[in-house]
């Protein structure tokens, strides 16, 4: 059995971890925002934007987590990531609709 | 407008002789020596919510006047506070640094102040709260917060008026993929500003604010006067009203299209640029009452401020990296749990 989709999975969960800390940073910031701080004021306006990061962190960490898994069924990278391209179109329009914010 | 006069006599017990300071709970004077209650409240209370015009263009000269009072200096921040009674402690109410009897320096007249209505103990307690409902905090950080500090201090603000005539021009997109298309609209809108409260103080930020002062009630404010300082501190007035507006700016900006984004419609909405008619500036210089936590975690300076009004409470604080990264797997293990299966049953 080919391990190195084990490996990638591995290695996916270390990196989006790491980055994800301030992610949760973030989150945290908006939750106390949104119980604590004075709705419509200019600090809950700065403390709530900058939420897509949080969602682009989780939808490339998705993305890349489908690659894998279907190079683990099938075991074939390449043709995995060829079947990936609808998905990732999907989410860069997402990131797009959401970026422009 | 109450020129303060802050006089020794006026929190003198009128039996006794002995020291009075302000009571939050009675909300009058009371005697130290021998508990008498000496009110406070007269019938001129209502005019220290009076606002007072300013006009950008024609600003008239604030003459900042000695007011004779014994200034403390903090060797750490430069704070100057004023104590008025007797000192209650030789440090500062911000920074918790080491005060000293400085020069008497010239500050601007403050016109009113919101009483202390919450004690210390209430805002002690509300801080261990606070400090205990932190999210990914450090385990020992209450341990920490008890070891800090709790002073008390009228903390300076501005209160301002403002009528804004605004025009702007927007974006927002619609469509995606090559469908996707930028739509610019302009349009024009008036906004009322209402008592927006800008710190004149170093010390307090924006953010803070936000998080303590939620609803300003004019009708809280009474004249500036001795009795309602006797045995806090209070740091003085010493921007003149166009700093207070220009230190108003980023936020006013940030507020500006923010409305304007409501106003447009649109989730995805951009601010290109707009441009506003400011008249009707009212303001007023004031006190508001606030409780400081001063604590170190690991080396690092940290506050938690309480309102003295209602209780509010915000604060800085310090986050645990393992639980942060706690957190975090356990966030990408279930994200990458949706993924790993998607990409297995081939979904798309
Ligand atoms: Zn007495
Ligand atoms: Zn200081």
């Amino acid at each position: 059995m080919d391990l190195s989709p084990l490996v990638a999975a591995v290695a996916l969960f270390a990196a989006s971890t790491a980055i994800g800390m301030a992610n949760v940073v973030k989150i945290i910031t908006i939750y106390e925002a949104k119980h604590e701080l004075k709705q419509g004021s200019a600090g809950w306006i700065r403390s709530i934007s900058g939420w897509t990061l949080v969602v682009f962190w989780l939808l490339i960490t998705w993305f890349l987590a489908t690659i894998i898994g279907d190079w683990h069924v099938s075991g074939d990278l390449e043709g995995a990531l060829d079947r990936s391209w609808l998905r990732l179109q999907i989410v860069l329009e997402i990131m797009a609709a959401l970026g422009s914010d | 407008m109450e020129q303060s006069a802050v006089s020794q006599s006026e929190i003198q017990c009128n039996s006794c002789g002995g020291q009075c300071a302000f009571d939050p709970a009675q909300q009058d004077l009371l005697c130290k020596s021998c508990g008498s209650l000496w009110p406070l409240a007269t019938e001129d209370d209502h005019k220290a919510a009076e606002e007072f015009p300013f006009n950008p263009d024609a600003p008239m000269e604030e003459f900042p006047g000695l007011q004779g009072d014994q200034i403390h200096q903090c060797e750490t921040c430069g704070g100057a506070v004023v104590f008025t009674g007797s000192a209650l402690s030789e440090n500062c109410p911000y920074c918790n640094g080491p005060v000293v009897l400085g020069i008497e320096d010239k500050a601007y007249a403050t016109m009113a102040l919101v009483p202390f209505r919450v004690n210390r103990d209430y805002a002690t307690h509300r801080i261990t709260d606070w400090v205990s409902r932190r999210f990914a905090a450090p385990n020992d950080l209450a341990s920490f917060a008890e070891d800090g500090r709790v002073a008390s201090v009228y903390a300076p603000f501005w209160t301002f008026d403002s009528r804004e005539a605004i025009e702007y021009w927007a974006s927002y997109t619609t469509g995606s993929g090559d469908s996707r298309r930028r739509h610019h609209v302009s349009g024009k809108m008036d906004v009322l500003f209402d008592d927006l409260l800008v710190p004149a103080s170093e010390h307090v930020t924006p953010l803070i604010r936000d998080g303590i002062l939620h609803d300003f009630r004019p009708e809280y404010l009474r004249p500036y006067r001795a009795g309602y300082l006797a045995g806090f501190a209070a740091e003085r007035h010493t921007m003149p009203v166009r700093k207070g507006l220009r230190l108003n700016k980023q936020d006013k900006d940030l507020l500006i299209r923010n409305k304007i984004k409501k106003h447009v419609g649109r989730q995805n909405a951009r601010v290109d640029r707009y441009r506003t008619d400011t008249t009707g500036i009212h303001y007023r210089r004031i006190l508001l009452p606030v409780w400081i936590l001063h604590y170190s975690y690991r080396g690092t300076a940290k506050k938690v401020v309480v309102s003295g009004i209602d209780g509010r409470t915000f604060g800085e604080r310090p986050f645990s990296p393992w639980k942060l990264a706690a957190y975090s797997a356990i966030l990408t293990a279930l994200t990458m749990a949706l993924g790993l299966i998607w990409g297995a049953t081939g979904i798309l």
